[in-house]
This record gives structure tokens, sequence and C-alpha cells, in this order.
């Protein structure tokens, strides 16, 4: 429940078509979330096991505002544990990644396995009899936070909530088959990097839920019909609505449309690349799309666009920063000229991508427009006032929606 | 072996143009600053250290460049911003180069002769925001085979840089004063000029009589002209 609900945060009665301001500044809202949705029943995305090959590997990670460690253990399995000592709250791994035999806080020499298990604490006895701890300290009652640990395709994630649903159910089995088909053979990191997004996080969760603007906002996208709303391509998700997954076959796009009338700023550019290799792709999966954004719910996506396979975790950093974290992915089976195409075609994306840079600028422009606005609300009634999927057009706001109906039943608002 | 202040001079002077062109909003002429099949590579640091392909930005080629500019002129929504880069001092050391040497943006310029192989300057900037983690850099490997009249389009656009080499030559006479026995710039040989002395022995007695000594003149100045190259 969310403590302190009063009129300061009454949703509007048009419901999910609506979506006031305040929810991407409000300080309760912020703290409420981290209880309730990232430590709350959802499985947050974490790593990759590739990243953990051996026993004592680990990386860090955060769940929402909380750091996390994820480690493989002896026995080849997966553990995860808050990365904060359970004596005074320091960070235990402050390296993004390394090789460990314990889990050792550098602060007092408090030792832990790789489960979380207090195994020694330093100068428990004191020195020649003097100091130490008390004699009824009890190792057992001082472990670190641990997490369920849950894995697909290689790709690690972990919840805090003990009555977590199984991963697989709460994916949804429509998208559990696209992580399937998506990862589908052996892969590897091509290359990593994050950006800090002067926006809230949700304003990210809703820019890649949001299958309208790639078209309109992203002329580049529209020039080399990567992406445009008249190419064969729909919505799916998953029963209770959390998560969605859309997709688009580009080769189908011959349709004229509103594109070609030129009213659409994206289309005022016509300018005719310098050096096509860019955009030089193949058809790589059986069922001819060339571009799915799988959304999960609160704030993971996997893309495919043309031959980028790329994960995005976004990170709420404060109410009004985000940090997106990519890890773009290749296959172990790739040649050199494959590798060089997904090189190429890395530009698209990223930070500085093509395409994604414009999703890096608007969130900031809607934070600042929004500034102190207590009573305006966004309109989302593009494709109608319903959440549901959306099999022949992506002309539509159901997957934004789809977010928020989840966003009120995980906050209670 | 150190690398020769005028390469050093003429590499700190592509970087600061370099620097110039993008501050100045000159950024259609930044690909000229590439050789033709030159690369352009931001990346993160994990991502060298890791050697993982992809970064920030990757461009192959000149032509993938020039899309980049013309995306942010024509195309792109983004913040309106504008640079200011404080260029440090560079660290240009020779490097061993492998057989097959990268591709990367050439930096020759070399009015009077090619630039060594085995030259590789490494420059680091820092760009806008540290908090992206992102490190730029671009390494330079200069053809060996660029020759004299072709001038690079950071120096042909721009005034030119005059690079003084001043040098003494092994064999030629003791000068009487601490004159050089020649100065280079920018594809020009001045020459000091020579008296009749004994290149072996400056404190021998002159050569009798003005034929002997222009003589021994002209001989002086083939010594200083074979020595310079």
């Amino acid at each position: 429940m969310l403590e302190g609900r009063n009129s300061q945060h009454a949703w509007p009665d048009e419901g999910v078509t609506r979506v006031p301001y305040f929810v991407y500044e409000d300080a309760d809202l912020y703290e409420a979330e981290q209880r309730l949705i990232f430590h709350g029943p959802v499985w947050n995305y974490l790593g990759l096991e590739i990243e953990i090959p051996s026993a004592g590997d680990y990386i860090t990670n955060y769940i929402g505002d909380t750091p996390v460690i994820v480690v493989r253990a002896e026995d080849g399995s997966i553990k995860a544990v808050v990365n904060r000592c359970a004596h005074k709250g320091s960070m235990i791994c402050y390296r993004p990644s390394g090789q460990v035999s314990t889990l050792t806080c550098p602060y007092h020499n408090w030792v832990y396995d790789f489960d979380g298990n207090l195994k020694s604490v330093a100068f428990r006895h004191g020195v020649r009899g003097q100091g130490g701890m008390p004699a009824d300290f009890d190792l057992s009652a001082h472990s670190l936070v641990r997490l369920e640990v849950a894995a697909l395709r290689g790709m690690i994630f972990g919840s805090f909530a003990d009555r977590v649903m199984p991963l697989e159910d709460f994916l949804g089995a429509r998208l559990v088959a696209h992580v399937e088909r998506t990862l589908d053979r052996p892969y590897r990191i091509l290359g990593r990097c994050s950006q800090m997004m002067r926006c809230n996080w949700k304003l990210y969760a809703e820019n890649s839920r949001d299958t309208y603007h790639p078209s309109l906002l992203h002329s580049f996208a529209t020039m080399f019909r990567l992406n445009r709303l008249s190419a064969e391509g729909g919505i799916e998700m998953d029963e209770a609505g959390w998560h969605h997954l859309v997709f688009a076959r580009r080769h189908t796009d011959k349709t004229s449309t509103d594109y070609d009338a030129a009213t659409l700023r994206a289309n005022e550019v016509g300018y005719a690349l310098a050096d096509p290799r860019l955009i030089e792709d193949w058809v790589e999966w059986d069922d001819g799309i060339t571009n799915s954004i799988m959304t999960l719910f609160p704030c993971l996506n996997l893309q495919q666009s043309l031959n980028t396979v790329a994960i995005r975790q976004m990170v709420p950093r404060g109410r009004f920063e985000s940090e997106l974290f990519w890890t773009f992915l290749g296959f172990a089976e790739d040649d050199e000229r494959k590798t060089r195409i997904r090189l190429r075609q890395s530009n698209l994306f990223g930070p500085a991508g093509f395409i994604s840079l414009e999703d890096g600028a608007i969130g900031e422009f809607v934070q600042r427009a929004i500034r102190g606005e207590r009573e305006q609300t966004a309109i989302l009634e593009m494709g109608g006032r319903e959440v549901g999927p959306s099999p022949k057009t992506r002309t539509t706001e159901t997957s934004v929606r789809g977010f928020w109906r989840t966003y009120r039943r995980f906050m209670n608002l | 072996m150190p690398v020769h202040a005028a390469a050093r001079a003429q590499i700190e002077e592509l970087l600061v143009r370099y620097a110039h062109a993008i501050d100045n909003d000159e950024i259609e002429n930044w690909p000229l600053f590439f050789a033709e099949d030159g690369q352009y590579l931001v990346t993160t640091l994990q991502n060298h250290a890791k050697g993982w392909p992809v970064g920030i930005m990757y461009c192959d080629g000149r032509g993938m460049m020039q899309d980049r500019v013309t995306a942010l002129r024509q195309a792109i929504v983004f913040e309106p911003h504008v640079y200011r880069h404080i260029v440090g001092s560079t660290l240009t050391a020779r490097r061993r180069m492998a057989a097959t040497p990268p591709k990367a943006i050439s930096t020759s310029c070399a009015p009077r002769r090619t630039v060594p192989s085995s030259l590789m300057a490494l420059a680091a900037t820092s760009t806008r925001s540290s908090r992206n983690r992102t490190a730029c850099s671009f390494a330079s490997a200069p053809s060996c085979s660029i020759p004299l009249a072709s001038t690079p389009y950071w120096l042909s656009r721009f005034e030119r840089v005059a690079v003084i080499e001043f040098l003494m030559i092994r064999g030629a006479p003791q000068p009487v004063a601490p004159f050089s026995h020649a100065t280079a710039a920018d594809g020009w040989l001045f020459v000091t000029g020579q008296m009749p002395t004994d290149p072996d022995d400056h404190t021998a007695p002159l050569p009798v009589g003005i034929e002997a000594q222009t003589r021994r003149v002209i001989e002086n100045l083939k010594l200083v002209l074979a020595g310079a190259g």
C-alpha cells in the first residue's frame, strides 16, 4: 500500500488514458516504487550467465536503488545478494566485475560465502584476549540479504519477493518464446555502454513501449524504411498485459501512406547515405521479423533491430535521472563479415545512435516541461482506450496504457 | 629513439586544428581530417579493456563520417550544444608497427620528407560528460608513402605552420660562430654561408688564392646539402 495516499496522488477519472505529470516528480511515489515495484513481486534483470563463466566470477548491478552482487558459486549455480555488508553497510564489491573466493567487506573484513552466510568476523575473539565480539555473537544472524534467482537463455533475473511467481509465468508463454527465438544460438557480448538520462525512469519505460513515435521522431528510421508504420507489424502481450512485444517486417513496407505526402518532418529530410553499408543487413530469423522490441515490466528491453541484438536495462538514479545500460550481443558462430555488419549497424543504437539518441533527448524535453505541474496530464488515446494485443497495427498506445495499468496495480494508485 | 621535434609539432598541430574545426562548428570539415579509409571509434574504457568491438560510435571510412555530419545537421532531434576543447600536451611515441598497419586516420604531413611508418601518435581527449564514462581516442598510423606534394587538408586549408628544423651536418666544417649549417622549413632548405675552412680541421691554414678558396667553399656547401638529404 502506498502510505499517505490522498488527493495529492489521485489518478484522473479517465484511467489509463491519462497520466498525471506528478508521477514523474513525486518523492513519495519514488520511494514507494522502490518497495512496491523493484523490491516487489517482479523479476529484475541482473546480467548474463556468460559474464560469470567460472566459480567466483561476479558482476554487480542495481535493482532500483539497491546494489546487487551476482556471483557464480562452486557448484555452478548463480547466487545474488545485496551488495551491502551486514555490519556497517559498506559496499562489498566495489568493482563492476571480478573474481573472488569469498565476499569480503573491505571495511572490517567481515567474510561471507556466496550464499551470503557470514563465515568470519575479524578480531571476533579480540587481540591477546582483549576486545572482541560478545561471546553470544551469532554469525548466522547476520547474513547478506539474498535474492531469488532465475535464468532464461542465459539472462539472469533476481527478485526480492519471497513469493514471486516462476520467471516463465511472470514473462508469459509468448514472451518466453520470443526470448528463446532471439537468443536462439550461443551468443557473446560485442560491447557495453551506459548513458545518463535526465529524466524519470518511467519516461523511458513509456518511450520504449510507445510504438507510435518511432517513425515520427526518428527521421532516420523513416527515411530508410527501417521502421515505418506501413510495414507489416503488430503488438503482442502476455496475458496480464505487464510486458509487450512489438514487431515489424521491414521488407513488407510497400504501401503508400501519409509518409509519402511529405507532411511529416521525418520525411522532409530526404538525404541519402554516403555509405549505405551502415544499414546493410540480412534476414537472420526465419520469421522474417526485422525489428522486435520486447519490454518487460518494470524496465528491461530485449531488442532485435536488423542484425543488432541489444539488452537495455534502465536503472533509476533518483527522481530526475536514470542510467540506461546497453549490452550489444553477437553470436558465437558469427564470421568476420557478420560481426562487421553488426558493428556498422550499432551506429543506429546506443547513446549516440542515429535512432536512439533521440530517445535520450526526448525524456529530458518532457521532464523539463512538466516541472512542478500538479494538475495537467498526458493523453494516451491513440488506438483506443483499452489495453490489449494489437496484431495488425503499431499505430497505437496500447502498450503504454498497459504499462500504466500495471504500474497502478503495483502502486495501488 | 625520440620522435623528431618536427613530427611532434605537426601531430600537435593536427590535434589543435581538429579540435578547432569542431569547436568552430565546421563539422563538415571533420571527416577531411581522416584518410579515405580511416576509422573513427568512440568507445568505453571497459570495451577497450575487454576487447569488445561495439562502442558508442563506429565509422568505417570517411563516408560514414560524412553521414554522421549529415544526420546531425539535417535529421536528428537533440539538445543544441556547442563544444570547447582544451587540448593538453600529447604523448607522441614511436611504436613498432605490426606487419599490417591498422587502418586509422592519417596524420601524414611531411613537407620535406615522408614520416617514418613507425610513428604512431595516440591522443586522448575526454568527452563532454565524464559521467558517460566514455573515452574518446583516435589512433593515427601515418602511412609511409605520402609524397611531398600531397599536403593534407588540415594544412592546406589554414595558414601554413612553419615547422623549422635547424640542421647540423656531420662532416661539414665547424662554424665560426653558433650558426646552423642549414635550416629546413616547409619544403625549403636554407643553407648558411660557408667559409673555405678545412672540414676536417678548422684551424688549418686556408687554401691559397681565390680559385682554391672558391672551390673549397663550393665543396663545403656540397657537404651540407648532402648531409641535409
